[in-house]
């Protein structure tokens, strides 16, 4: 049986290592670079989706006791309100709830006779639905209800925060000549300049005209024309030379396509099938944008430890660097790369690889390790 | 004696109740304080997306892994860290250069997450309530398989929200305690206090659980 004194210093060790990888946590790239997808306009004057979070303003007693208003009206609401007509504002005590991602929000209780809400210059607004689906709706913009009473947007920017349906059940906003509909998710729907565009945060939406549709996945973005009558084409490949006029027309993302086949990849690999995952990202690094990127750095990751063809996937993160010399993943194809020389004992081509990554990224947070690791090639027989 | 020298000084003369490093070897975790840094808030500030995205490759792995160790659900760190970029962008307009780059994003992140927590705390509270729909359970990131992290961020739940912010910027961030100062506004003794306490409280936390 252990002493105190012995259990003590196994929780001190233990506390110790944990916090040592709690300082090595990395966290999920493809988050940091969805951020940076929503932040990367900024210089350029673009922050559509972008409002500075505010500390509360109200005591925190003060915020609770409007909330439990906010609830108890939300409790009044009769279930027997039309689907989608707009009841009461923000729910801030809901975990459903719209985030408060704006400030200076207006809040908007339409009531029953769903008259179009709309925000001026400089203006926002949140609306609740029933359903639990949230709205902010940009400055600017109009919100109304089609003759199917769906949400359409008229103008501008709105972002729906939409909880998932029940099974057979979907949600559906217009705009334009479209009909975004959704299981469940987050997405932006815009009105601008005789285009509608949609963008997806999370999940899947489907955008339809008429008896034709496209999907988009989370991170794709898609702008189609007011007018005209070409429809979306449902494009789930790039399109072939005899759609292309459709496929401009309509504007079908490609990263649509590309992002499903990236998220399919990603699960064949997690199910043990690394060639079929390499084949899928193999076919969609040929593409372009940031699908494709992910592809051509993760072929690397799936014939390194899913192949165990170390060589290859040096090989595969060359062909990253050459191809995107300024990517995002270049640090983890330039740290990929060296790790795996090192393990391969190849201590000439690891010792080059940590010196060029020490020059390149002078205040990486991986330097000190890189270091550590060219110290020890170097001192290798 | 240099600032630094009175740190170290300092954080030797406190017994620390775990073998945690007194002086902070978190410190190579953080993004170095860069004499370009103030060039590239320039560069930013005159609308050059190149250094904008070089500022974000050079932080958002820390304000990630900061709001991580907050206790930011994993479903709301995009949205924190966005929120921190964008405030970090409108910011730079009015940044003077008196801290470093690197504290001032501490300082916008620490506001955010705490601004968070209340958010969370209150939910929980309203939860409470017999007539509200129960909050759902936060999901684990399935970035992060690790159970002692898992374990780890419950022990640091425990804390209370500033110790914890104390601990996790110096013990995490690798922070010195004049800086963690700069961040949370308060001073410097305040922060060793917090810091001693925080450490103590973890320790019989973790205790708890070993036993």
């Amino acid at each position: 049986m252990k002493s105190p004194t012995q259990r003590t210093d196994d929780t001190e060790r233990w506390l110790s290592e944990t916090i040592e990888a709690a300082r090595r946590r990395i966290g999920d790239e493809v988050a940091r670079r969805r951020v940076w997808a929503r932040v990367e306009g900024l210089p350029a004057g673009q922050d559509r989706p972008l409002r500075r979070a505010r500390a509360l303003a109200l005591p925190a007693l003060t915020g609770a006791l409007v909330a439990i208003g906010v609830v108890a009206i939300l409790r009044m609401v009769p279930a027997t309100r039309p689907t989608h007509a707009p009841v009461v504002a923000k729910r801030a005590s809901s975990a459903s709830a719209l985030q408060p991602r704006t400030d200076a929000a207006r809040v908007v209780s339409p009531g029953a006779s769903a008259a179009p809400v709309r925000t001026g210059r400089g203006e926002k607004a949140r609306v609740a639905l029933v359903g639990g689906v949230g709205v902010e709706l940009d400055a600017d913009s109009v919100l109304s209800w089609d003759a199917e009473r769906r949400p359409l947007v008229e103008r501008g920017q709105a972002r729906f925060e939409v909880p998932h349906q029940a099974p057979g059940s979907k949600f559906a906003v217009s705009a334009g000549p479209y009909v975004v509909t959704v299981v469940g998710t987050k997405f932006h729907v815009g009105v601008a300049d005789d285009r509608v565009s949609v963008a997806v945060e999370e999940g899947v939406v489907e955008v339809w005209r008429g008896d034709r549709s496209v999907r988009l996945v989370e991170g794709d973005s898609w702008a189609g024309p007011m007018r005209g009558l070409t429809p979306p084409a449902v494009q789930h490949r790039p399109p072939a030379a005899s759609s292309r006029r459709v496929a401009e027309a309509a504007a079908p993302p490609e990263s649509a396509p590309a992002s499903v086949e990236l998220t399919e990849a990603r699960t064949a690999f997690k199910e043990g099938r690394p060639e079929d995952a390499l084949a899928m990202l193999s076919h969609c690094a040929k593409g372009a944008g940031p699908a494709a990127e992910n592809a051509a750095y993760e072929m690397g990751r799936v014939l390194r430890d899913g192949l165990r063809r170390p060589r290859a996937a040096v090989a595969a993160w060359g062909a990253y660097r050459t191809r995107f010399p300024d990517g995002l993943l270049r640090a983890e194809a330039d740290l990929s790369i060296l790790e795996t020389l090192a393990k391969l004992g190849d201590n000439a081509a690891a010792l080059a690889e940590a010196e060029a990554f020490l020059a390149r990224y002078p205040s990486s947070e991986r330097r000190d390790e890189v270091a550590t690791l060219a110290a020890r090639v170097r001192g290798a027989p | 004696m240099s600032t630094n020298d009175q740190e170290k000084q300092m954080a030797e003369t406190i017994a620390s109740p775990v073998n945690m490093n007194q002086q902070n070897p978190a410190g190579s975790q953080r993004p170095r304080p860069l004499a370009e840094d103030h060039a590239l808030v320039e560069r930013v500030r005159k609308g050059d997306t190149l250094a904008w995205r070089t500022l974000y490759e050079r932080y958002s792995q820390p304000v990630f892994r900061f709001v991580s160790a907050l206790g930011v659900p994993p479903e709301e760190r995009e949205d924190a860290a966005q929120d921190v970029f964008v405030a970090v962008y409108r910011g730079l307009k009015s940044f003077r250069g008196e801290a470093q780059l690197s504290t001032w994003i501490y300082r916008i992140a620490a506001r955010h997450a705490s601004h968070l927590g209340r958010r969370r705390r209150m939910r929980s509270f309203l939860s409470l309530l017999p007539w509200h729909e129960a909050e759902p359970e936060p999901q684990p990131d399935p970035a992060e398989k690790a159970s002692e992290l898992r374990l780890l961020d419950r022990l640091l739940d425990k804390l209370s929200p500033k110790k914890r912010m104390v601990l996790v910027l110096f013990e995490i961030e690798g922070l010195g305690v004049n800086e963690i100062a700069q961040v949370m506004g308060c001073p410097p003794n305040t922060v060793w206090s917090r810091l001693r306490h925080a450490r103590a409280e973890l320790v019989r936390a973790a205790r708890r659980i070993t036993r």
